[in-house]
């Protein structure tokens, strides 16, 4: 329709920013994502030469920001599209003002496909403060409608770290748990550790899982297909880059 | 490749033309059916009409939707949905649900141009059950019955566009949505009128419905 033949051959390329520190989870993470990329698009998986091991609380995302946009913009026309590989989306707003190129956050992304699936669902979440921060994000983006709460699984991210892929049966067990007492067959994992576990939990649970990186994958292709990005209009203006001093930002206005 | 069940609730739909569209569209992503009922309304614009699409619906999709990974509701108002859901464990995108949740990625608030006086009412009842009431900036409908549009979209299109560029004037909106799938082919000429993401809900459910195979793990 609107795009002309060679638009809809061309392959369009994503970037999945880890915003911690570079880690086994890169090479993890971009198997899963090869494993359920549909055909023309492809992935990359980086994470940070700097910040924090693992991001469970506010504080831990703010650490993160600074060296996630310094890499976007490093790599800002390289790649048609960029996922922030995390629950907690840092930097995904000020991202937005520095590229016009789509970019997703995995829990936006999550809480968007939760929604569009319809059933109630909870959040499992990796600690107490990532629990409240998801359930006021939801809040804040309008993605509450179906939220019937959120509950922690009892293990950290590192922890998660040491698991994977493996599924412990505690975590099982928590996640059961949580949903029985939220009254809901449907979890949405608060934390993209979990991707490459997330199969065998919904086995071994019953439940309907769903994993926000896969769902940042989903609505990224959604908007690279229909030629979508955030507008400019409004909320995500154009940030200038230069009034910042004393971090390496490659230059430039976005 | 995603098997997608895409349903038509209306008995004027041209099957043929959506798949050529469709196919088009999620080339090499997706594998597209699409279907109509023959018995039912020939159009939906009322939740009279809807009540009229249900039994056709949740007989097709109890029969069929097991043998794809995701079926879309190709229109607007998401005819049945809750029902639907009840009936098949395999993910249901509606379209209303679908462009809402899309445009809700793009800016701060969106506004929904659709077709008939009780679309503004209905569409802020649609967007309040996901959440996103706050996020709709307005929702308008311009009067031109749902036949009429597919019939003659030329002149529809030119209401439809004045609409979406005044609600983006006025309203401050970041993105419009196209309130009814019968709009799908004045998408382009509708984004070359309005200097914001125009989001077709057609496409969207059925991306929303490949996401949503992809990301939703089934016991």
């Amino acid at each position: 329709m609107s795009r002309g033949e060679e638009g809809a051959r061309r392959l369009r390329r994503v970037l999945v920013i880890n915003p911690v520190l570079q880690s086994p989870w890169d090479d993890m993470d971009k198997e899963c994502l090869d494993t359920v990329a549909p055909g023309g698009f492809s992935f990359d998986v980086e994470g940070l030469p700097e910040g924090p091991a693992a991001i469970m609380s506010a504080a831990d995302a703010r650490l993160a920001e600074p060296a996630v946009l310094s890499l976007l913009l490093k790599r800002r026309w390289d790649y048609d599209a960029f996922l922030i590989n995390c629950f907690g989306d840092p930097a995904l707003r000020p991202s937005r003002e520095v590229t016009e190129r789509p970019v997703l956050g995995a829990g936006e992304s999550g809480l968007a496909c939760a929604s569009g699936f319809g059933r109630r669902f909870a959040v499992a979440s990796v600690s107490d403060r990532a629990l409240r921060m998801s359930v006021e994000y939801a809040r804040e983006l309008g993605l509450h409608g179906r939220l019937a709460g959120a509950f922690t699984v009892g293990m950290s991210v590192p922890d998660l770290l040491d698991a994977a892929p493996r599924v412990p049966e505690a975590l099982v067990g928590a996640v059961v748990t949580g949903a029985r007492e939220h009254g809901v067959d449907t979890v949405l994992l608060g934390c993209t550790g979990m991707a490459s576990m997330a199969p065998e939990i919904a086995r071994r649970t019953g439940l309907f899982i769903i994993e926000p990186l896969r769902a940042a994958l989903g609505l990224v292709v959604a908007l690279l297909t229909m030629g979508l990005s955030h507008s400019r209009a409004g909320l995500y203006m154009a940030a200038d880059t230069s009034k910042v001093a004393g971090y390496d930002l490659g230059g430039g206005c976005a | 490749m995603k098997r997608i069940l895409v349903l038509s609730p209306v008995t004027s739909e041209h099957v043929t033309e959506v798949k050529e569209y469709l196919e088009e569209a999620v080339r090499g992503q997706a594998k597209v059916t699409v279907i109509r009922v023959t018995r039912g309304p020939a159009s939906i614009e009322t939740f009279f009409d809807e009540s009229f699409a249900a039994p056709e619906l949740t007989r097709i999709v109890s029969e069929m939707a097991g043998d794809y990974d995701a079926v879309v509701l190709n229109c607007f108002v998401d005819p049945a949905i809750a029902a639907l859901r009840e009936l098949t464990e395999v993910p249901v995108a509606g379209a209303g649900e679908s462009a809402m949740i899309l445009a809700s990625l793009l800016g701060h608030r969106f506004s929904v141009v659709s077709v008939m006086r009780n679309s503004g009412p209905w569409t802020e009842i649609q967007a309040s059950r996901l959440g996103l009431g706050p996020r709709l900036a307005g929702a308008v409908g311009v009067d031109v019955p749902v036949l009429e549009l597919v019939q003659h979209p030329e002149e529809a299109f030119r209401q439809i566009a004045k609409e979406a560029a005044a609600m983006v004037e006025s309203l401050g909106s970041e993105a419009v949505v196209l309130g009814c799938t019968g709009m799908v082919p004045l998408r382009q000429a509708i984004q070359e009128s309005v200097p914001v993401p125009v989001v077709e809900p057609l496409l969207s459910a059925v991306m929303l419905a490949c996401a949503l195979s992809t990301c939703v793990l089934r016991p």
